[in-house]
Parts: structure tokens; sequence; C-alpha cells
């Protein structure tokens, strides 16, 4: 997934390949051990990447827990590949920690 | 913790960049940790191919406790201003309390330092004699890149580039596969254009694996093999892992999920996500302790997570390069 020169109309190029077949979600661990929680899996992380980057969602506190407990394993990747989709969920999950919160690293810093 | 996921967030890639750009470690330690295990054991200084640590091995004893003084402390960030304060106090997790709190490091410290004398063992019976940079080894930034923190990370790598092309360094083999993938997969111009090879030990010691003839009996003849989730599917390497067990003379048992369709141990988001973590190792320290209690895992952050499981499921976890080391006699082969 090539990000430049606009991150943000790559990301949703990448993220408009999702037929939302959900075949890869019952593989995500982290979806396994919360007991099913969709926002914890990865059709549940892009979901959110693309609400947050059309603005029908803004990053607080639990979408940002959803967005950094992805193990970034590529499980899901594998299941997605092999359902002929093939999306590079965790370089999207990956690009959307840095496209949306670049602040991140500066926040206590400059005290949130 | 959904409560202050951002403070948590925030504190943990601010110290991890402040660490890693000031001080090159990403535990902000300027005393060396990292050539310990080497001693006595004569590598050459530098030269090529060289030895890379990446410092994940040695950082085990440390990690695990930095990781849980950053649980330990969620719950003041939550609190107006402390964030701040913790910033200002950012020494609370600094070298001397986390070197305090790992004491001589345990047990995982020891397995550590055993198993990167065994990955040496293997590759000097291999033929591949490398050298090693000893306290001048670099870290590479790979724990930056994986929290989405790419400037600090590249600035890392590309320190590690040009000191490995200094020293007229052109093929490099690291031992643990994070290391491996983010430097050839998610930054490869930069070790390129220093016109550096990089191979993981495990693409050495396939090829070569008639001469690791073990000259000592294991205390196993099979273990069950969980691959690492970047080793196998970020890497492709899964073969290669079965052949040099092979040759060590151990039978392979396969858990469910392997290979390609590997299960995680969690250890990725223990840095602030303690409990889901926890719950991610033990699901998979199950699913392995269901077919064999000696468990061969290829990373140190499987080998962290997945042998804090061990006594309650009856498992002992073994590095590969452990199991070098006990075979090839790392210790004796320095005598
Ligand atoms: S498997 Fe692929 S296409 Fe199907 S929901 Fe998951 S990401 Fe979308
Ligand atoms: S990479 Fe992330 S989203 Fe995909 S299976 Fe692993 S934890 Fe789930």
């Amino acid at each position: 997934m090539k990000l430049t020169p606009d991150p943000k109309q790559a990301l949703l190029t990448e993220l408009n390949k999702c037929r939302a077949c959900r075949f890869c979600v019952d593989v995500c661990p982290t979806y396994q051990v919360s007991g099913g929680l969709e926002a914890l899996s990865s059709f549940g992380r892009i979901q959110i990447i693309r609400h947050l980057l059309t603005g029908m969602l803004e990053l607080d506190d639990s979408l940002s827990y959803a967005l950094y407990s992805c193990l970034q394993c590529r499980r899901c990747e594998n299941t997605c590949k092999a359902k002929g989709q093939a999306l590079e969920i965790c370089e999207i999950i990956q690009q959307a920690r840095a496209y949306l919160a670049p602040d991140y690293a500066k926040e206590v810093t400059n005290g949130v | 913790m959904a409560s202050n996921t951002r403070r948590v967030i925030s504190q943990a890639l601010s110290t991890l960049q402040r660490n890693t750009l000031s001080t090159g470690d990403p535990l902000g330690f300027n005393q060396v940790y990292w050539t310990d295990w080497a001693q006595g054991l004569g590598l050459p200084k530098g030269g090529s191919p060289c030895l890379y640590t990446g410092r994940m091995y040695q950082m085990l004893p440390y990690a695990g406790q930095a990781a849980k003084l950053a649980n330990r402390y969620q719950g003041w960030l939550a609190c107006p201003g402390m964030s701040q304060l913790m910033n200002l106090g950012n020494r609370l997790a600094g070298e001397s309390t986390i070197r305090r709190m790992a004491g001589t490091g345990g047990e995982i410290a020891q397995r550590a330092r055993r198993a990167l004398r065994g990955i040496w063992a293997g590759l000097r019976a291999a033929g591949v004699g490398p050298g090693y940079l000893y306290d001048a080894e670099p870290y590479s930034g790979v724990l930056l890149h994986e929290l989405g923190a790419d400037p600090g990370a590249r600035t890392q790598a590309s320190r590690l580039a040009a000191l490995f092309q200094s020293k007229g360094i052109g093929e490099v083999v690291a031992v643990d596969p994070h290391t491996v993938h983010f430097l050839r997969d998610d930054f490869p111009e930069l070790l390129e254009g220093a016109g550096v090879k990089l191979s993981h030990y495990l693409e050495l010691l396939a090829p070569a694996a008639e001469r690791l003839a073990p000259k000592a009996e294991l205390p196993m003849t099979e273990v069950v093999v969980h691959d690492s989730c970047v080793m196998a599917r970020h890497l492709g390497i899964v073969e290669q892992t079965r052949s040099v067990a092979a040759a060590l003379g151990l039978k392979v048992l396969e858990p469910p999920n392997h290979g390609q369709d590997t299960a995680c141990c969690g250890g990725p988001i223990e840095y602030g996500f303690e409990d889901l973590c926890a719950e991610v190792s033990l699901l998979r320290a199950r699913e392995l302790a269901g077919v064999g209690s000696q468990v061969m895992v290829t990373c140190p952050i499987c080998l962290l997570n997945l042998s804090r499981h061990e006594s309650e499921l009856g498992l002992r976890i073994w590095d590969l390069g452990e199991l070098l080391d006990l075979a090839l006699g790392g210790d004796k082969a320095a005598a």
C-alpha cells in the first residue's frame, strides 16, 4: 500500500477493497479473548478507521484502545487473502495510527 | 484501561522515542547491558558477516519490568496533570528503578543469554563464523515502528545503516524476526543504500542443517513448535525452523494453528494492554499445552510471553537458540 502523496486517500482506497464478508473476524486473537467484541476485531478496526477518516467518528480513548490493541499479527490478512481480497489490514492499522494520531508521541510533553 | 488509553499510549510512545533518540536505547539505559552473552566466546570485533542482536533478547528481563511499571502507573495517568508530572518524572521508569526491579535478571536473562550463545554456536557450526560489534552495536528502532512512530524509527534505522557502512560490513545476520522484518521489509532502502545484505540466522542454518549434528543429548526427543507471527507470516520462515529442529534430532509436533496460520503470543501489546496481552498468550499457551509440554519458539517476545504460563500449564518454553546451545555446546566450544 503506497501512502504518498495523499495518505488519507491511499487508506480509503485500500479500505474500499473490503467486501464486509467478516471472514477475518473469527481468527483475530483480540476478538477471541474479548468474548466477541467487534471493535477489537480486524473488520471492526478497519470500520473504525474508515469512520475516523471520513469524520464520522473522533479519536477518543475507546477508539484509541481499538486501534492500538491490534497485535499486528497478520492472521486476519491470511484469511482475507485466502478469501480472495488480500487487504493489507496491518498496514492500514499501522498507517492509520501514524496518520490519525501523529501527536501521540508529543502529547505528554504538551500536557494532554 | 479504555478511559485513559490516549495518555497511556502517549506516555509509552514519548518515553520510547525520547529514550531511543537521546540514548540510542529503547529503555534509556546508558550502561551497556547487551554484551554479557558474548563473554568468553572470542567473537571477532566487527568484520563481515556481522552478528546483529538488536538487543531484543538482552532486553527481556528489563522489558518485563518496564511493562509492569507502565501498567502499574496507568491509573495515575487518568488524573489531570499527572501525565505532565509523569513526563517530568519519567525516571520513575528509569534505568536504576528498572535495573533494581530486574535484579540479576532471573531465569529469563539466563535463557536469553543461552539463546544468543546457541545461535552463535549454530552459525559457527554452519561455517558462518560472524563477528560482533559488542558495545558499539546500536538498537534498530523496531519498537517505535511497531507503535506507528515512524520518523523516530527511521532515524534510528538510518543510524544503524550508516554504522554498518562506515565499518565496511556488507553482510549482517540478525537473530529475531521483528528486527529482520523491520529492517528488510519496512525500510528496505536504508540497508540496501548502505550496501548491506541482512539475513535471519535460520535462513543460514537451514541450508547447512547437516552440519548441526548434536554433540550432546537434549533433555527431550520431541518439541511442539510455536511459529512466531512475524517469522511465519511476514518473513515466510517456517520450514527452516523445522529442518534445524530435525537436525538436532528432535521430532516436531505441530499444534493447532501452525506455520502461516500460527496464533499470536500476545507480546506486541504488553507495553500498555497487560490484561489483553495475558489473555491472548494464555489462549495460545493452552493450545500448545494440548499437544506437548516441551515447546520450542524462535522469537524473544514469544519466549517471554509464553514462559509466563509455564507453571500454570506444566510447560517448558525453549528458544531454539537454547537448544542449539545445549546440543552444540556453545559454552564448551568457547572454552
Ligand atoms: S476478510 Fe477481508 S474483505 Fe472480508 S471483512 Fe475481512 S478485511 Fe474485509
Ligand atoms: S493483525 Fe490485528 S486485527 Fe489482524 S488478527 Fe491480528 S490482532 Fe486482529
